[in-house]
């Protein structure tokens, strides 16, 4: 085998060389994301380790710079399946739709990660892994369950355009419950367990550089995750275009 | 203490574990992708 063709065969094994558009830039983003995260988590670790207790609370509000920021990036997720959804819907272009899949896989993740790390917070803070009597914990909860719906409904079907038209408008009227999921709080009207939203200065001083942190690190984490979910779904795709050309005139029929 | 280590414990190791399983998956199906290049029977799974 010649050099030369030993050298394409090798650099055909990089994603990004059987990708094109956008999901090529998702694949180019993996190894930078990587390294910045490298870079990050030790500096976020070691604020979080340092930064001082708020009064009256234990260790335990140190999820403070977790929960959050974990939030904060499902509801992303969820936004950019709607997202894709949308622009599939108006431009027809099959890599949207695997946008929308892959930010609806990632955000199911971070949103399960939500789910547990409040059930944890809320037990040192209330003595209660789940306060019923709390909206957003309700609603929370709807929006996991609505976007694992997505997800199965994306896993158990054989895919094609009438699926991705339905999937995106799901996905669209999904991303409805964000807002009220971060502003049911103020609607509760002090009903509920939850703290009030962040707002400006509502932070303590020591507190605000590992919320920060907490904040750019979940966040590119996040994106790095995504870039990976959007290559494996492009790839999939690939994989499954060159299967059906390869399948003879009329198998499909046998 | 035990209750942020559990927290940032289970998000760690969770994250980590998607990340090589979509590290893994990638991997897997470039390669299979190179290999249908060069005309091998590659693993339909």
């Amino acid at each position: 085998m010649s050099e030369e063709r030993l050298r394409r065969e090798s650099r055909m094994r990089s994603p990004a060389d059987l990708l094109r558009g956008p999901e090529r830039i998702a694949a180019r983003a993996v190894r930078p994301t990587g390294i910045a995260l490298a870079v990050l988590l030790p500096v976020y670790a070691w604020s979080v380790a340092s930064a001082p207790q708020a009064v009256g609370q234990g260790v335990w509000q140190k999820i403070l710079y977790l929960h959050p920021p974990l939030a904060f990036d499902a509801y992303l997720g969820f936004f950019l399946t709607g997202l894709g959804g949308l622009l599939y819907l108006w431009t027809r272009r099959e890599h949207f739709d695997r946008l929308a899949i892959a930010s609806a896989g990632v955000g199911v993740v971070y949103c399960s990660l939500v789910l547990v790390t409040g059930a944890i917070w809320g037990k040192a803070a209330w003595n209660n892994w789940w306060a019923r009597e709390d909206p957003r914990l309700t609603l929370t909860a709807v929006l996991w369950f609505v976007y694992l719906a997505y997800i199965m409904l994306r896993a158990f079907n054989q895919g094609g355009e009438r699926e991705a038209r339905i999937a995106a408008v799901y996905g669209i009227l999904g991303v409805l419950l964000i807002p009220l999921n971060y502003y049911v709080i103020d609607l509760a009207g002090g009903r509920a367990a939850h703290p009030a939203n962040l707002e400006r200065d509502s932070i303590g001083s020591g507190l605000r550089l590992p919320f920060f942190l907490g904040l750019a690190t979940w966040l590119l984490t996040f994106l790095h995750l995504l870039a990976r979910r959007w290559v494996v779904q492009a790839l999939r795709a690939t994989a499954a275009r060159r299967q059906a050309e390869a399948r003879p005139l009329g198998e499909e029929y046998a | 203490v035990t209750y942020a280590v559990v927290a940032y414990t289970v998000t760690a190791v969770t994250l980590v574990a998607y990340g090589i399983y979509l590290a893994r998956e990638a991997a897997g199906l470039a390669r299979d992708a190179a290999a249908r290049e060069r005309g091998e029977e590659t693993n339909p799974g």
